[in-house]
């Protein structure tokens, strides 16, 4: 029990010093910390339309970061996520505008495309570390520059609206049968099933790794890889279905932004912004477990959409927030530094 | 025989960000920290070097403050990874994240724009190159020769290899990592005042595009041995320069194809070398002479 809240006390204390950072510079540029802040949480839980924005920002990062701790799980660490979101909503646009096929386009089937490309594209990495030792932060970093102008390549010319002479770079809108279903069809929040699906997510990324041997593996190659081999685990086939599976996950955040009408349906230049790399800050402030994605993924998505309340009512620009996440992720970087601190604050309470 | 020319020009000049990197990331991994943040430093670097330019005029000014803000992001990471065994590459993920967003940040809190910079002084040409390339052609050849011939560059190495043996001979290992990893802060923020104060004369958003990483895999391409990390910074820089050169005549690809060709090259220069690229055998494991 006392590890559990030592275990909390690390992410909770990296917020809340991230926060107080962020605040010194809200007063460094004359704002009050404490309305600017109340604009932020206000922004974020306020209204019941700020909450579902919050849950529908929080949605493709519930997916990147799931996409992120699988792959960690077996001691990897997947950079990738971003090129993997790439071709997931690539590969769910295509199908999705393109394909009158009603067997294809149904909804549930684009889904299942996007993710088999998101597997496919990080398979690549997996292979590349699996038979070559090729180290998967390098090439997924390559895989992701790749896929970004591969993005570009297909809003440009085979997926453009109008083909390639269109006014702009991007896709018609997908058709109705490949929609997700909207959860609030009344509102102008597109949340929608796809957030139910990230739901889903988080339980069967939980049961892999704490009901099911091939959980147990992935755990066993990434404490151990030489120790994992001579107990008689594919060592190498672990890697390579892991980071698949990594970007499977990743995928569906694709899929999701564009099928879940975020971007009015269409896949359009910037509709993925970072959702890949907010993956990675995401698994880490969740310390790597299911439900610890799923929380972190909740306190950015709401740092993001209260951030743009922020920036709409004070003159603190929006970035703010990408700093304070940076702050976050060097502080559970060195979280020894913060076990130090912890330490040194008993002591002083225990002489007092 | 004219754009065979522009093409060798163009490798020199692309390849110099590059190189001047990466020799930092060698300084940086040859002691034993591994640094992804390079990309980070070198946006820094790149905005700091803009800003110095703007605000004194002077762009000499310009490159000190791009190394300044390039070591001084180094030295986060060094005392992240050195003092407090941190994760190395999750400190240096986070250093990329937070240079991308401070420059917007700082972007619209000084100017008011989100995308780049009003133009800045930029640094003096020489035979139609800024004389950056030629300080980091000069850099990197002063780097090769300490790293290999003097004593420092030796206890560097060890350092990497096997701290244990280091500190029983009396080697601070420490202080030598302190050094390597600053370095290679300072040397990135070179590499970004070239983009920024070298090759334009204004900072844009994100303007270092994966060098940073690209300098990462030259490192790697070039076996950790500073005469390899010239040839394939060399080759990256050449393969940057057919793209842009490629954009210019050839229209029947199209560009986007182009521009994936210095990653792909990576990708496929990784796959090639594996098995003969070794990296030092401490990079990446935090050294605590307690536990040794």
């Amino acid at each position: 029990m006392k590890n559990k809240l030592k275990e909390l006390a690390i992410p909770f204390l990296s917020v809340l010093i991230a926060l107080v950072i962020g605040g010194g510079v809200i007063i460094y540029l004359g704002e009050n910390p404490l309305t600017a802040y109340g604009y932020l949480f206000g922004g974020a839980f306020g209204s019941d339309r700020g909450i579902a924005r919050t849950m529908l920002e929080a949605t493709p990062m519930i997916f990147s970061g799931l996409a992120i701790m699988f792959a960690y799980q077996a001691g990897m660490f997947n950079i990738g996520a971003q090129g993997q979101v790439v071709m997931g909503g690539l590969a769910a646009a295509a199908v999705g505008a393109f394909v009158n096929n009603h067997f294809i386009n149904n909804v549930y089937v684009v889904v299942l495309i996007a993710a088999i490309a998101g597997f496919l594209w990080a398979a690549i990495a997996g292979y590349l570390k699996a038979k070559l030792g090729v180290h998967e932060v390098i090439s997924t970093i390559m895989l992701n520059y790749i896929a970004s102008n591969f993005e570009q390549y297909c809003l440009n010319y085979p997926l453009k609206e109008g083909g390639p002479l269109g006014p702009t770079p991007q896709t018609p809108p997908v058709m109705e049968i490949s929609r997700l279903p909207l959860l609030l069809p009344d509102s102008r929040v597109y949340l929608n099933v796809g957030f139910i699906i990230a739901l889903v997510a988080v339980v069967v990324v939980w049961f892999i790794f704490n009901k099911t041997v091939f959980g147990y593996e992935i755990k066993a190659v990434g404490f151990n890889f030489t120790a994992a081999e001579n107990a008689g685990i594919n060592a190498k086939k672990i890697l390579l279905l892991t980071l698949g599976i990594s970007g499977l996950l990743a995928g569906l955040a694709g899929a999701e932004r564009v099928l879940g009408g975020v971007g009015q349906y269409t896949y359009r230049q910037g509709l993925m912004a970072e959702y890949g790399f907010d993956g990675i800050a995401v698994a880490l402030l969740g310390k790597n477990t299911p439900i610890g994605v799923l929380i972190s993924a909740f306190l950015f998505a709401t740092l993001r959409v209260g951030g743009r309340a922020m920036q709409f009512n004070t003159s603190i620009p929006s970035q703010i927030i990408i700093i304070i996440q940076a702050v976050i992720i060097l502080l559970i970087a060195s979280e020894n530094m913060l076990s130090d601190l912890l330490k040194k604050f008993k002591k002083k309470e225990a002489k007092a | 025989m004219g754009i065979f020319i522009s093409l060798i020009l163009a490798t020199i000049r692309q390849a110099a960000p590059i190189l001047i990197t990466a020799i930092g990331g060698a300084f940086s991994e040859i002691t034993g920290v591994v640094n992804i943040g390079l990309e980070g430093m070198m946006l820094m670097g790149a905005f700091s070097a803009a800003i110095g330019s703007y605000y004194t005029g002077n762009p000499y000014i310009g490159i000190i403050s791009g190394m300044v803000a390039g070591g001084l992001m180094a030295a986060v990471h060094a005392v992240l990874s050195i003092k407090y065994k941190g994760n190395q590459t999750v400190s240096g993920v986070a250093i990329n994240l937070f240079a991308s967003g401070f420059t917007v940040f700082m972007l619209r809190v000084l100017f008011n724009q989100s995308g780049n910079t009003p133009s800045v002084p930029k640094t003096p040409q020489l035979f139609g190159m800024s004389i950056i390339v030629y300080i980091i052609y000069i850099l990197a050849f002063v780097a090769i020769f300490v790293v290999y011939r003097t004593v420092i560059g030796l206890r560097m190495r060890a350092v990497g290899e096997h701290p244990l043996a280091a500190d029983t001979v009396g080697i601070n290992v420490d202080k030598i990592r302190y050094i390597g990893v600053i370095l290679s802060g300072m040397f990135a923020g070179l590499g970004g005042a070239y983009l920024s104060i070298g090759a334009l004369a204004q900072f844009t958003k994100n303007m270092s595009a994966g060098r940073g990483f690209i300098a990462l895999a030259a490192v790697v391409f070039g076996k950790w041995n500073p005469k390899g990390i010239l040839l394939a910074s060399l080759l990256f820089g050449f393969a940057d320069g057919l793209q842009t050169l490629a954009q210019q005549y050839v229209k029947a690809i199209p560009p986007q194809f182009i521009q994936m060709l210095p990653y792909v090259l990576t990708l496929l220069a990784l796959a090639g070398v594996v098995g003969k690229a070794v990296a030092p055998s401490a990079s990446g494991k935090p050294y605590d002479k307690n536990e040794a």
